[in-house]
């Protein structure tokens, strides 16, 4: 409890309290810009953070994904337009809500369900993260080996378009990590007797390439006519919420749970999470009949769970080290590059960090009412930003930014290139997040698999030779049978109307 | 840029046999069980596999995309805006070291904002006030050294 104190003494410090500020007001506003995503918002904030204390770095990406989550809801309801794909789930109910006068309820309860949401995933993180962390304290670099394994697997299957090429995205950046020297004998891999490339990719450069560049190109293959004015809100925006709130809690309950639980997953996030909880409300409700003609229910479920699973998607980033989603993955990068590795030894070296993770999440969850009120009523004259503006201004932002973090004009031709790559990539329905986990995850895979090489003198035995090695080996080779057993299900069925009427 | 899965299939494909190429010129372990060798061999395979088989089955799927001309690309317009991006941090990369970051991102501020049709008077503006702005702040409160030229060393 002690070490609560601390963390809250340490993160109500004026430095961290004014960083958590800004960054709120930051990712509000990228949030609640259409085309500005929440994971480009943290990239682009990855090289400023590279220059604060640990603390006051995750306090900053924590505050302003959980900003941008919620502020992606703002333009779904006044202009029907997500301002973030995870609001995409509800962005017809939010729209059809505001058609009919009550734009008020409709963010009113974006707004509070998110944030409870995002609580509840924080308790749920508190609790099950040092319980985790005390059994991992046990695994061994095979068990390593296995879960960073597995979470590759699942980042290929559950990502968006053809596990294939979820596949071949992930293999890309698993190559861009084994760029540099390597982990066995320090033999330079890849460097093409470039002295620049000697110590990898910079992670930083390749994000906001994948993230910023190659939507800033995206975004320019759809440059339209200027966005129409939103109505401004009407009547309060907390007046019948705790009513709301109550009538449904049951979807809030279960939103909550499930956005944490998919979060948790490697590879999910909160988009998926939203999508999965909408159509679950609407699987359970009394009245699914509503849903898409401005009900509030589904909404209320959607909204608590995805920001529940930008929470929960920290329980295996923080506890093992694999991230959950892209957002997690950069934390990771960012906690990597200050040389803090992510595991269960964290949780008995640095308690402080991670008290510190668990207030910053709490405070940036209860930040969200407030500033989330003023952000709905800022979102008109945010929307009239002129994207003429905007655009060129994130483009030098990147392109300092990529520079900063190693001084290095050879960073910037490293996001030049990704961001170009990115984009053709993404529009063939290659995703980029399996190849960020990969460039993140690459070099774990590699060290523990020949840690544990050298341990067994070259026997692959020692992958299964204990139990929850096993275990992991097994679900791990399961991940990646389903695709394949799917596909044979597939082709049988298509097969056998066939047979049949040639049999008769 | 929609491509058809044979080409971005294919070009996978070739640099997964690229990476597995080259790890063969990288040295033997010696007396370990695995070398630098091993992972680049290994994805590179597994690469080159997976590219093969999604050009493969775009080449015997019926319906399959050919290169198409999409709206977007009968623009010019919008073909400057989306290579402004590329072409502007490109200048950068190669100018500020000569010039400095002011005079070069506010000329790519600026140019990028004339493609993304907005008025010259806003766009002039936005370039002068967002690189001054960013150079201030990288400068003075996170200390990094930016590329600096003629206007910054006056600035000092």
């Amino acid at each position: 409890m002690t070490t609560f104190w601390d963390a809250l003494h340490v993160v109500l410090s004026p430095e961290i309290a004014a960083v958590m500020f800004l960054a709120a007001v930051f990712g509000l506003f990228v949030g609640a810009t259409p085309g500005l995503t929440a994971t480009m918002a943290t990239a682009l904030l990855v090289p400023i953070t590279f220059f604060m204390p640990p603390v006051a770095a995750i306090g900053a990406i924590v505050t302003c994904s959980a900003m941008a989550i919620f502020a992606g809801d703002i333009p779904a309801a006044l202009l029907r337009i997500p301002g973030t794909p995870a609001s995409a789930a509800y962005t017809d109910e939010t729209f059809a809500l505001n058609r009919k006068g009550r734009l008020d309820l409709a963010l009113g309860t974006n707004m509070t369900a998110s944030a409870l949401g995002g609580i509840f995933g924080t308790i749920v993180l508190v609790f099950a993260a040092p319980q985790l962390a005390d059994f991992a304290l046990s695994f061994s670099s095979v068990e390593y080996f296995w879960l960073a394994l597995l979470g590759l697997s699942c980042a290929t299957l559950v990502s968006i378009g053809s596990p294939l090429k979820g596949i071949v995205s992930l293999c890309f950046g698993l190559l861009l990590s084994m760029i540099g020297l390597d982990v066995v004998m320090g033999f330079p891999r890849f460097t093409f007797g470039s002295m620049d490339l000697q110590g990898g990719v910079s992670l930083i450069a390749v994000l906001i390439g994948a993230f910023a560049v190659a939507e800033l190109m995206r975004k320019a293959t759809n440059l339209g006519r200027p966005l129409p004015v939103p109505p401004p809100i009407r009547g309060s925006i907390l007046k019948g919420q705790a009513r709301v709130l109550w009538q449904h809690r049951k979807g809030l309950a279960r939103g909550s749970v499930l956005g944490t639980l998919i979060g948790a997953l490697p590879g999910a996030g909160a988009d998926i999470a939203a999508w999965i909880s909408y159509a679950v409300a609407k699987r359970f409700s009394r009245t699914p009949e509503k849903f898409g003609t401005g009900h509030v229910e589904g909404v209320v479920e959607a909204s608590a769970s995805n920001n529940a699973a930008l929470s929960g998607a920290y329980i295996p980033a923080l506890v093992f080290g694999i991230p959950g989603d892209s957002i997690t993955a950069i934390v990771i990068g960012v906690l990597l590059i200050k040389g803090l590795t992510p595991g269960p030894t964290v949780f008995t070296s640095s308690p402080d960090l991670i008290a510190a993770v668990y207030v910053v999440f709490f405070l940036a969850n209860f930040l969200m009412v407030p500033l989330g009120i003023a952000a709905i009523h800022l979102g008109r004259r945010i929307l009239m930003i002129r994207p003429g503006v905007l655009y060129p201004l994130i483009l030098l932002f990147c392109v300092i930014g990529a520079f900063a973090t190693n001084n290095a004009v050879f960073d910037v031709w490293v996001m030049l290139v990704i961001g170009v790559v990115v984009w053709i990539m993404e529009a063939n329905g290659y995703a980029a997040a399996p190849m960020v986990l990969g460039l993140v995850l690459g070099r774990v895979v590699e060290e523990t698999f020949v840690n544990s090489m050298i341990k067994s003198n070259g026997s692959l035995l020692i992958f299964f030779e204990r139990p929850l090695s096993a275990v992991l080996g097994v679900v791990t080779l399961l991940v990646w049978a389903y695709p394949v057993v799917v596909l044979l299900c597939r082709n049988l069925r298509h097969a056998s109307p066939d047979t049949s009427s040639r049999a008769s | 840029m929609r491509l058809p899965d044979t080409v971005t299939g294919l070009a996978f494909a070739l640099l997964g046999i690229a990476a597995v190429l080259v790890a063969r010129g990288f040295p033997a372990p010696g007396g370990q069980a695995v070398g630098p060798a091993l992972f680049p061999t290994i994805v590179g395979t597994i690469m080159a596999a997976a590219g093969l088989i999604v050009a493969g089955r775009a080449l015997f799927d019926r319906n399959r995309r050919a290169l198409r001309i999409e709206d977007w690309m009968r623009r010019p317009g919008t073909l400057v805006a989306i290579a402004i991006v590329p072409a502007g941090i490109a200048t950068y990369a190669l100018l500020a070291p000569l010039v400095g970051t002011i005079v070069v991102g506010a000329a790519v501020v600026f140019a990028m904002a004339l493609a993304w049709r907005e008025r010259v008077g806003a766009a002039l503006l936005a370039g002068a006030v967002a690189s001054v702005a960013l150079y201030a702040f990288f400068v003075m409160a996170l200390r990094v050294p930016l590329p600096a030229g003629p206007i910054e060393l006056w600035f000092q």
